[in-house]
């Protein structure tokens, strides 16, 4: 901002508490009528409006409700440790980020379980706060399996915020196959056809991404119709940067 | 005691027992207190942790609960605490991710791990606006007292309160940063 005159110096910080209506009545009727009196100030006081303005419309931009649920679900775990007597390390303490990889529950990690799950048969159920839920009575060879996973994982997830949530009520949502969400079954069905050892390689790649980079890839994979051409492409991009899959099985991903 | 606030009177009710009183504060205030943390800190995961951390310390505090402040001053305060605390951490203090530095090329891209997320790219394009870069570049404390003022409409004295200060300093501080703010949009608009 320009030079403070001396005679505008007195009001100089009060145009800040003035936008904040942080002063008094009197002292408001000065610091306006100063500004009114003052182009510089004038112009100092719309600057700093402005501020504010463009504060405000960083503030409207909507919260992605895919996070939220992630959170709450996050949130509703770690109640239940709290419940339950776990003790668990603070955040200071905790792994970054990228080696916490099942450790940070995320709603859409049920679809990711759901592709593991697909993709290695024989593997236990991790549910996303680190805890094997259960371990599957029968091997999954169809994305039908997968699809019961993906249920019982919601099924733990989905549990009221400050309720308690009994193993046996997971076990029982597992007995009861649902369909999962929209494009969790083609997608899961074109894993099912990628060869053995591509679908061994995928998995280890996905494993190594934070459960962020995969929330965000899975995201994007279950909605890749509802996705602008841009986002596509990047998508495309992410897939192909995991240096896996051929170019036709690229396809298959995102047919 | 503010037992006219809607928020306060869910917080007397979850202590006396209504657990639904902590889902309908959770829906009301996760989402701006995520924006906030995610200026406070720069870092979407941190923020996530962090939001987590104040609602469990919410919840544990349920039944000592006293309305002294409006319910949104005693919350930011929690959370304001933490994320001071989270910033004070190593991994927010290389030179790549200090919360007064800003990168080479003056964006302040919020990462998770080495790689940008899908979301965060098209996010740092979508507000590759002044503002947000220019915010991410503010020292913490103005940061924080600016936005607890200007955008949740906390006084002077509850910012005060939360950042352990005078009120006079967060008047500084406020007055600071929309200036640094005005200039640095001003600069990018020219």
């Amino acid at each position: 901002m320009s030079e403070i005159a001396e005679r505008c110096a007195p009001f100089e910080v009060d145009l800040s508490a003035l936008l904040d209506d942080q002063l008094d009545a009197p002292r408001a009727g000065e610091v306006l009528a100063h500004a009114e009196s003052c182009r510089d100030c004038a112009r100092r006081l719309a600057a700093l409006r402005a501020v504010d303005g463009e504060l405000r419309g960083l503030a409207a931009a909507p919260v992605d409700p895919i996070r939220i649920e992630a959170l709450r679900s996050a949130l509703a775990s770690r109640l239940r440790e709290d419940a339950s007597g776990i003790v668990r390390a603070p955040v200071a303490r905790r792994a970054p980020p990228h080696r916490r990889r099942w450790l940070a529950p995320v709603a859409l990690a049920a679809t990711a379980a759901a592709l593991l799950l697909v993709m290695r048969p024989d593997a236990p159920v991790i549910a996303p706060a680190g805890e094997a839920i259960v371990a599957p009575q029968r091997a999954a060879k169809s994305f039908a399996d997968a699809e019961v996973a993906a249920r019982e994982l919601n099924a733990g997830l989905d549990t009221p915020i400050g309720a308690s949530a009994p193993s046996e009520e997971k076990t029982a949502a597992a007995t009861q196959p649902q369909r999962a969400s929209g494009g969790l079954r083609p997608w899961a069905a074109a894993l099912v056809e990628l060869p053995p050892q591509t679908g061994e390689k995928l998995r280890v790649k996905l494993e190594a991404l934070s459960p962020e980079e995969l929330r965000e890839l899975m995201w994007r994979l279950v909605h890749r119709e509802q996705l602008t051409p841009q986002q596509r492409t990047e998508l495309r991009e992410s897939l192909a940067q995991l240096g896996v899959l051929s170019p036709e099985e690229l396809e298959l991903m995102l047919r | 005691m503010h037992d006219g606030d809607d928020d306060v009177r869910l917080m007397l009710a979850l202590g006396a027992g209504d657990e639904s009183a902590f889902d309908r504060l959770f829906a009301r205030w996760s989402g701006p207190l995520l924006r906030y943390l995610e200026r406070i800190v720069r870092d979407a995961a941190s923020a996530e942790e962090l939001v987590q951390e104040t609602f469990l310390r919410l919840y544990r505090a349920r039944e000592r609960y006293e309305p002294n402040a409006r319910f949104s001053t005693w919350l930011y305060t929690i959370a304001t605490r933490l994320a001071l605390n989270e910033l004070r951490r190593p991994r927010h203090q290389n030179p790549h991710r200090s919360t007064d530095e800003e990168n080479e090329d003056g964006a302040a891209l919020v990462l998770v791990g080495d790689t940008p997320r899908a979301d965060d790219v098209a996010h740092a394009r979508r507000v590759g606006d002044a503002v947000e870069r220019a915010l991410a570049k503010l020292p913490e404390r103005q940061r924080i007292a600016l936005w607890l003022s200007a955008v949740d409409g906390l006084s002077y004295a509850e910012v005060a309160a939360s950042l352990e200060t005078s009120e006079k300093s967060v008047k500084a501080l406020v007055h600071r940063a929309r200036c640094t703010l005005a200039e640095w949009i001003g600069a990018e608009e020219r």
